[in-house]
């Protein structure tokens, strides 16, 4: 059976891959949102966790359809680990898409296009589907073909469940459904009782010792059991993209793959809110607005800003969430300030959740979590040594360690970490302000080297970014207390 | 635990435990009432298909031989109430997993009290999207 195949395949390729944040698990709130010190993958940041526990509350209350939080913050200090947190929250029911702020940048489609493909894709339509099907065991079938060559065949099947046993009369089209699946006495089938499809789920444990060899593909099931015909109901979530993406072309579905789906026309998009809020009148679907995650949102210029405030304010509207690490910049495509490279207007209609910089205790939990995660053993010394590192440079810069000083352990055959291999590599990989104390060194040996004089005054602060001529626009400076 | 504790644990068991008897017995119930209807189905088959004038039909307890149209309209009236108390049970069923979810603290099932979508709506949807 086609379904069932699929669904497999889907379970078996799904191999998680080590992220900078597949440790969290969730938000690692209590039950009165309240957040723990250390729980599914979070540490530390109560204040910013217990907000975003309220957010996730209120998108599954339905209540904030069209609100915009920001999330603002020094860079290290959690804010794409909480949006990550809130999404598994939400669970797989409610559509989160993320996104980066420079992704709305592409060539195929206009920035607006491919914002507003984005806010539909955050919102989910929830459609049921209900079917009348027969599912049974084969106990035999009976197929009579006419002595003159053509002419109708007629049949006989007997099918069974556990607890009961009919037979049923076969016209000759479901004659030839069964004969193309080439079912036989033994096999579990359904047949839906609509469309008159018939499907093989697989051959029955009773019958497994029938024969000594049986092909590779043979599957074996259970009987089925309770009734014989039976009403299966199945609740379905669309998103409001894919069905504007069917009826924008005639061959959809593959542009949905591709991502080539060019730009979809307003009437389009009309049609099909008109068409969900008929179904929705009619008691057919549910309109389930998710979330939309835009990290880097200091990239968007002032177009989309505008064309956000107005989209935030349509009735079919998803939450937004933003994250952003700049403090007072300019608006891209503009030559004004302001804070977070946001224009006023927009920031005005936002509840902005402040994130601050961890203590040095809950770095500690957060490497511990990455060792675990990454399957590390690390000694303890080892992990106070990397705490240092890591408050003293960046915690992005610690957690990179761990892998390395992984492998340099493994290569001396030692199965633990310790305090000697996280030395080795400390001094093997440089951090960000090490970096730029050797290239101030030495820059006239390095190619295109143009660091000005006045950069000889500046400090060197942890965690601050600096301002080079070579690097173009773009200002960036720690955030403001 | 204090007594009030011991008694709210009790009263919640008990609540759950019952809403549950109920969910199984329906469920039984369903298996019943699909196995009647296909009998009915069956024996409206068998007379459609014979010749004779007049049929044995069971009433009851008692064997009675009577004309075929009207063996086949009372099989006929037969198989519509069934179908009424098995769309009535299936109605109910969704009543009782909702009010048992409730009281074990879960939300209820989603989509529990939407309308099925009509056919070719679905098709159309299913034949375009390959992931429904």
């Amino acid at each position: 059976m086609t379904e069932t195949e699929k669904i497999e395949v889907r379970d078996v390729t799904r191999i998680e891959r080590i992220g900078a944040h597949s440790h969290i698990r969730g938000l690692g709130l209590d039950d009165v949102l309240e957040a723990r010190l250390v729980s599914q993958g979070m540490v530390g940041q109560k204040d910013a966790r217990r907000a975003a526990g309220v957010v996730v509350q209120m998108v599954r209350d339905g209540k904030i359809a069209g609100r915009c939080i920001l999330l603002a913050g020094e860079p290290s200090t959690g804010k794409t680990a909480i949006a990550v947190g809130m999404a598994q929250a939400l669970g797989t029911e409610t559509p989160f898409t993320s996104m980066s702020g420079s992704e709305i940048y592409s060539l195929e489609m206009s920035k607006t296009e491919a914002l507003s493909q984005a806010l539909r894709k955050s919102i989910g339509v929830r459609i049921k589907e209900e079917t009348e099907i027969i599912e049974g065991e084969v106990v035999e079938i009976q197929i009579e073909r006419p002595a003159t060559g053509t002419g109708q065949k007629v049949g006989k099947v007997t099918l069974k469940t556990t607890e009961m046993e009919t037979n049923y009369d076969l016209g000759n089209k479901i004659i030839e459904c069964f004969m193309k699946e080439k079912i036989q006495a033994g096999d579990v089938i359904t047949i839906d009782k609509a469309s008159g499809k018939v499907n093989k789920l697989g051959r029955s444990f009773t019958r497994a010792r029938d024969y000594d060899a049986t092909g590779a593909q043979t599957r074996f099931v259970q009987c089925p059991e309770g009734e014989l015909q039976k009403r299966k109901e199945v609740v379905h979530t669309v998103t409001l993209h894919e069905i504007d993406v069917i009826n924008s072309r005639t061959h959809g579905f593959l542009a949905l793959f591709s991502g080539d789906t060019g730009e979809i026309k307003q009437e389009v998009r009309d049609q099909i809110n008109n068409k969900v809020l008929e179904w929705r009148e009619e008691g057919k679907a549910e309109i389930n607005p998710g979330v939309l995650f835009i990290d880097e949102v200091h990239m968007l210029d002032i177009e989309c800003f505008s064309f956000l405030n107005r989209a935030l304010e349509s009735d079919m509207a998803p939450v937004v969430v933003m994250a952003t690490n700049r403090g007072i910049t300019r608006i891209r495509g503009t030559n004004y300030r302001s804070p977070h490279g946001i224009p006023i207007d927009l920031l005005d209609r936002m509840i902005i959740i402040r994130t601050v910089a961890y203590l040095e205790k809950e770095v500690k939990e957060i490497l511990k979590i990455r060792c675990e995660e990454e399957d590390c053993i690390m000694h303890p010394d080892a992990l106070t040594i990397l705490t240092r590192i890591a408050t003293d440079t960046s915690l992005r810069y610690a957690i990179q360690l761990i892998t390395t000083a992984n492998l340099v352990c493994r290569r001396r055959k030692a199965t633990e970490v310790n305090t000697e291999d996280v030395k080795k590599v400390y001094t093997l990989f440089l951090d960000e302000n090490r970096s730029s104390k050797i290239l101030k060194e030495y820059q006239d040996d390095y190619m295109f080297s143009e660091i000005t004089e006045e950069l000889e005054q500046d400090p060197v602060s942890g965690g601050g970014a600096k301002r080079r001529v070579e690097a173009g626009g773009g200002d960036a400076q720690p955030m403001e207390h | 635990m204090s007594q009030t504790d011991l008694d709210k644990s009790i009263e919640i068991i008990n609540k759950t435990e019952e809403l549950a008897d109920k969910i199984m017995a329906n469920k039984h119930e369903l298996t019943v009432m699909d196995k009647r209807r296909q009998e009915t189905r069956e024996a409206m088959r068998l007379m459609t298909n014979s010749e004779d004038k007049k049929v044995w039909i069971t009433i009851g307890s008692m064997l009675v031989k009577m004309e075929r149209k009207k063996a086949l309209d009372l099989l006929k009236k037969d198989q519509q109430q069934i179908e009424q108390q098995i769309n009535l049970i299936y109605s109910d069923q969704k009543v009782l997993v909702n009010k048992h979810r409730d009281l074990e603290f879960k939300s209820p099932f989603s989509g529990t009290h939407l309308k099925p979508l009509a056919r070719n709506e679905f098709d159309a949807l299913k034949a375009n999207l390959p992931l429904l």
